[in-house]
């Protein structure tokens, strides 16, 4: 944090005094037709969303997932990356919505006074979501931009969509997403009684999606371990590595011939202990969206399928 | 006869980022045949009050009179090429860093500005190295704590969470970078925007860097990568040159008072509580019941009285005019004091030193006279006012030519 040094710290006190001794309003209203209003930085509404990608070519990234799976501070973990540098040669070239993404940061910085980190919750609204903007340059020589618009939705929203087919008609921004990615929650794995509930729910939820016709076959769809951290500090043991297996050979049997592009993975955005670097996985996810691995290369992103249970047969036989 | 043309620019930064007193020393080096500066002033012209002041604290090593928002200045000057002699007004608003912060935290700018810049084909941004807002992440926090103690960082995570206040979330406290950037993208985003814009971006008080071997661009490489990264990948609309600036040339003596100024702390306790003398018996008067209790109960604990002590005489300092012929009439008043209080009209700053000399003169054997930044200082006032500029050149070179961040917006 700045200080101020003695110099200022007199002019500071000086200033903050009017004539009267009293101490003025930093600053003098002016007349508002002397005003120009600036773009508000908050989440992009639809129309807005909508305005932007016709203006330039964007990708729209649906991030999916319950409550507490781990999306905003999935993007609140990329847009700290970028404080600190460019990320696998991708570099930050701009953002509509700066100040949505300094919102969501702040209960993970010391300045929000909280002692551990955190991200605050997506408020629930209905119908069509917000979205966060960042534009970001691949090859600086060749002026390679690309623009990601990325889904701020409330967990509410995703739960919804499990029990009803109306809701998840509702949520046409589905349509035209590019990549929608599914966060399964890797904490709540952790206990057995929760684990299975969890790969339901994500079920569930692309089960809707594709049924509701709401997800194009062009659209990347990449199933996620979040909080994978959990997994390291448990051990990470034969059992976690065989229900993850086992999870992603349902994904794939279910799944693969309704997408072009099936994808696995893991993630950490802020891991709770230290033997992950902090975002861990998100340079993974960012070289995907703006394109960085060509689809034969993604397409190995998938866990090999083994074993001879019939789903994992049938899964294998999808996969090839 | 030179045909005259008009460049426009901008300065731009938050608060407290030196734009005045680069236009300061402009303003000085501009008018001085004598020195080696590529511009020239070539006539006076328009009003020049503003700039003339500036000028003034500059050389009088005092704090340049900060720009608020309500006191935005066009800035005008007519001044000549020494190498061509061209002849052109240079102009650009001292716009107030208040009017920068605004537009980031309130979203809007002054129709003003606008059309500053609209008229504008570039400007110089300015940071300062020591006003730069990082944002701190817990998590970096506590993995450090954890690394220097493990128990300790343990506790703080379990402990801490309970006792931990909220604060809600201030759109102040993005980091510096972040609002430069959302500055830059403001000026990119008007209907009349036509790139490049030529963007001077100024390091000030390169002079006080801790590592000043760097070259400024490789300075704003390491110390703000998301503004470099926005600056590299948008070269079609902003064409930028990175200088160091030191436009001060060192520190500047600071009048208020720290702990250690306090020689004699419980024998001006005293003196204040009896109020025997005129001086005294006002300083008693002023502090009131609950002050002055506060200093009786410190005055067997002396770090804490002398904290106390700093505190209350820097709030006198910096707001009464002490100065009164009844309650001095008894003090004997230094050739410096005496000096500055003819000259003084009362404000601002100069009230804050006028306070500080005449405190001193009451209490010569309490109070300390040396100053914070006062060796500093003393050092500084010892160059040629020319001396204090340096330029640290976008290749690492050094220039005493202020003007060269301008020309290279004029180029």
């Amino acid at each position: 944090m700045a200080t101020k040094n003695p110099q200022e710290q007199v002019s500071a006190m000086v200033q903050s005094e009017t004539t009267d001794g009293s101490v003025s309003a930093e600053v003098p209203q002016a007349d508002p037709l002397d005003i120009i209003d600036l773009p508000s930085g908050k989440p992009l509404n639809d129309s807005a969303a909508t305005a932007l990608s016709k203006s330039r070519a964007v990708k729209w990234v649906v991030i999916a997932g319950p409550v507490g799976a781990g999306k905003t501070t999935l993007l609140a973990t990329l847009y700290e990356l970028f404080q600190s540098g460019p990320i696998n040669g991708c570099r930050f070239a701009g953002s509509n919505t700066l100040p949505a993404f300094e919102e969501i940061c702040h209960l993970s910085r010391m300045e929000s006074g909280n002692m551990n980190p955190e991200t605050g919750r997506t408020l629930y609204k209905e119908g069509n979501p917000s979205y966060l903007h960042l534009r970001l340059n691949l090859d600086i020589a060749a002026g390679k931009f690309t623009d990601l618009l990325f889904t701020d939705v409330s967990g509410e929203m995703f739960e919804d969509i499990r029990d009803s087919e109306k809701s998840s008609k509702d949520l046409v921004f589905l349509r035209r997403a590019n990549y929608f990615l599914l966060l399964l929650d890797g904490k709540k794995c952790m206990r057995p009684d929760q684990r299975h509930k969890v790969v339901q729910d994500g079920k569930t939820i692309l089960q809707a999606c594709f049924d509701g016709e709401m997800l194009s076959k062009e659209c990347v769809v990449k199933v996620v371990w979040s909080k994978f951290d959990y997994f390291r500090n448990a051990g990470d043991t034969q059992e976690h590595k065989k229900f993850r297996q086992e999870t992603d050979a349902r994904f794939s049997a279910a799944f693969s011939s309704k997408t072009k592009d099936l994808r696995f993975g893991c993630l950490a955005s802020r891991p709770t202990e230290f033997d992950l670097e902090f975002g861990h996985g998100v340079n993974d996810l960012l070289a995907e969206w703006v394109g960085l691995g060509a689809q034969s290369d993604a397409m190995s992103l998938a866990p090999q399928i083994r074993g001879k249970r019939e789903i994992e047969l049938f899964a294998r036989r999808m996969q090839e | 006869m030179s045909t005259s043309s008009s460049h426009h620019f901008l300065l731009i930064g938050l608060p407290e980022t030196g734009k005045t007193s680069f236009l300061a020393a402009l303003w000085f080096m501009v008018d001085q045949s004598a020195i080696d500066c590529a511009l020239r002033l070539h006539k006076l012209k328009g009003e020049r009050k503003y700039l003339n002041e500036i000028r003034d604290a500059w050389l009088q090593y005092r704090s340049v009179p900060r720009n608020r928002a309500e006191s935005d200045v066009a800035v005008s000057m007519s001044l000549e090429r020494r190498d061509t002699g061209a002849v052109f007004d240079l102009s650009f608003p001292d716009l107030a860093g208040e009017s920068f912060r605004l537009q980031w935290a309130a979203r809007e700018f002054t129709r003003e500005y606008d059309d500053h810049l609209s008229n504008s084909k570039g400007g110089v941004l300015f940071i300062h190295p020591e006003k730069i807002e990082k944002p701190i992440q817990i998590q970096t926090v506590n993995a450090l704590a954890a690394v220097l103690d493990d128990e300790v960082g343990t506790a703080t995570q379990e402990d801490g969470q309970d006792s931990a206040v909220l604060k809600p979330f201030d759109i102040e406290a993005a980091p510096t970078q972040v609002k430069l950037v959302e500055l830059l993208q403001f000026i990119a985003s008007r209907d009349y925007f036509s790139p490049p814009f030529r963007l001077a971006v100024a390091v000030s008080a390169w002079d006080l860097l801790s590592d000043p071997s760097c070259t400024p661009r490789q300075w704003l490489e390491t110390r703000m990568p998301l503004l470099s990264q926005f600056l590299e990948c948008n070269r079609e609309s902003f064409e930028v040159s990175c200088y160091g600036v030191s436009a001060q040339g060192g520190k500047y003596a600071s009048p208020l008072f720290t702990p250690a100024h306090f020689r004699e702390a419980v024998a001006l306790a005293q003196r204040i509580l009896k109020g025997k003398d005129a001086f005294s018996a006002w300083l008693k008067e002023r502090m009131g019941v609950t002050i002055l209790a506060e200093i009786e109960a410190a005055i067997g604990v002396p770090a804490q009285l002398t904290q106390l002590l700093a505190r209350i005489f820097n709030e006198i300092i910096a707001t009464d005019e002490i100065y009164q012929y009844d309650r001095c009439k008894d003090i004997k008043l230094r050739h410096e004091t005496r000096n500055l209080l003819n000259s003084v009209t009362q404000v601002g700053e100069e009230r804050a030193r006028l306070n500080r000399l005449l405190l001193e003169d009451a209490y010569p054997a309490e109070l300390s006279k040396e100053w914070i930044n006062g060796v500093e200082a003393r050092e500084l006032q010892g160059k040629a006012p020319e001396r204090r500029v340096t330029i640290v050149m976008p290749d690492g070179k050094e220039s005493h030519d202020i003007t060269e961040p301008l020309l290279w917006l004029m180029h």
